[in-house]
């Protein structure tokens, strides 16, 4: 169906797998019944050609392209899991959604430490988006390795410095999160659509310390940056 | 070859079942063996569906049946199809549910549709992929910035139940649909049955069904390599 749409609707797709490790295990049933010997981890041996067969068919074309988001299971939390190592090698993104986050109640629950994507090279996004990005990363990694010590002996016994990152981040992890359009029934906030370069802007605009002055909540849940100046 | 196709057209290749464990089984052609790949249906009223899956002999193939084999007896009768499994395309499908067979799902009465594709199709070649290396947005702020899709490319969402991996991908489709004006489809396989009524509904009153196609393999059913293929033609 999606190739129809491409070659010959010439329409761009958008595909969404849930779940493709439920490909890969069937895949092993099937070669299990089938009789081939079992290879790692009790995985069919053909597991590297099957997937490739399935993700090669996913791809660009002149007439339209098909984006794919797949949702993987990763088998108790293995990262080495055979399954887990072959998807990994067709993504060009991953999107690491982590229960921590989620029970923190910062929706989306991605952890952007773990997550990746090969197009955030200053090449293909850009030298300022790319600077943000690293920028976030930093600061939020930074904040990762204070956690402990503010656990510990609190806030004041870090460094002015270090304050400033701590705030820097609780800002940044807010100002990530976003209401979302499907979920307005439940939430009763209204979805947010945001540009890019106006999420790149308040980003850059936090990391600058443009808002030290404004509490953590009016971050929480906005689309624009503007909507914390308003509140 | 040709003298085997006009053979074919009145009269259907038949064969009969050798053998049943489970759901492999093997089925014995006396005249020509099906390719590989080839649909069979056996059973009473035809509405059991093999897949060959191997060709053991000159006369035998191994087959994975599609759909439950209860009642399969030995030397019942097999039809071959002369066909690959084929799911239907084209721009009917928009805001319809399926299951891989393209049977619909949503009560909203059969489609009319003359155009089918197997579901086992060759990648595009080489030279005629498109290598761009274009961003593409979501709206969604965290996705943009930290982990920018590409346009075309794949993207892996990792994450285990109520995390809200459902929602980033609903809102996903609804982002897209509003910017893109593409086409989504969501395919969901082994989910349970009650997430996939979830989602229809969701889509429904969203307003994001209509440029969406929805494709659901049940945790019950066996199929599910298949499965994932279907969605592709």
């Amino acid at each position: 169906m999606a190739e129809y749409f491409r070659d010959e609707a010439k329409q761009d797709v958008l595909l969404l797998i849930d779940n493709i490790f439920r490909f890969i295990q069937a895949g092993a049933e099937v070669s299990g019944l089938m009789g081939r010997l079992p290879s790692r981890v009790g995985y069919q041996p053909t597991l590297a050609t099957e997937l490739a067969e399935l993700e090669e068919r996913i791809c660009n074309t002149r007439t339209g392209s098909i984006t794919s988001i797949q949702a993987v299971y990763v088998p108790a939390d293995d990262f080495t899991d055979p399954a887990a190592v072959h998807t990994f090698s067709h993504l060009s993104a991953s999107i690491v959604l982590s229960r921590k986050r989620a029970s923190q109640g910062l929706y989306p629950a991605m952890d952007p430490l773990q997550s990746n994507s090969k197009m955030l090279t200053p090449h293909i996004i850009g030298e300022r988006h790319y600077r943000i990005a690293q920028r976030i990363r930093q600061t939020l990694a930074e904040y990762e390795e204070l956690k402990d010590i503010i656990a510990m002996l609190g806030m004041e016994e870090l460094s002015r410095n270090d304050q400033r990152t701590v705030h820097r981040a609780r800002r940044l992890e807010r100002f990530l999160t976003q209401p979302f359009f499907v979920t307005e029934a439940f939430t009763g906030k209204k979805g947010k659509m945001v540009d890019l370069e106006k999420a790149l802007t308040g980003c850059e605009r936090i990391l600058e310390d443009e808002f030290v002055d404004y509490s953590e909540d009016a971050f929480y849940m906005i689309g624009n940056i503007d909507e914390a100046e308003n509140s | 070859m040709n003298e085997n196709k006009t053979n074919s057209q009145p009269q259907p290749n038949r064969g009969s079942v050798a053998s049943v464990k489970g759901s492999v089984i093997d089925v014995h052609f006396p005249n020509r063996i099906p390719a590989l790949y080839s649909l069979l249906v056996t059973g009473e009223e035809q509405q059991i569906h093999l897949e060959v899956m191997a060709l053991l002999s000159t006369d035998t193939v191994r087959c994975i049946a599609l759909t439950s084999t209860q009642g399969l007896a030995r030397s019942a009768t097999v039809i071959d199809t002369g066909r690959t499994l084929e799911v239907p395309v084209g721009e009917q499908l928009l805001g319809r549910v399926f299951d891989v067979f393209g049977n619909t799902l949503d009560r909203k009465g059969e489609l009319d549709i003359s155009k089918r594709r197997s579901i086992h199709q060759k990648p595009v070649p080489v030279a005629e992929r498109a290598t761009t290396s274009e961003i593409f947005t979501t709206g969604i702020k965290a996705i943009d910035v930290l982990s920018p899709l590409e346009r075309g490319g794949k993207a892996g969402l990792f994450g285990g139940a109520g995390v809200g991996k459902t929602v980033l991908i609903m809102e996903m489709i609804h982002n897209m649909v509003g910017q893109y004006e593409g086409v989504s489809i969501f395919c969901g396989i082994g989910e349970r049955i009650r997430e996939a009524v979830d989602l229809y509904r969701e889509a429904k009153e969203s307003g994001v069904l209509d440029n969406t196609i929805l494709l659901f393999g049940q945790m019950n059913e066996q199929l599910a390599p298949d499965f994932e293929l279907a969605m592709l033609p």
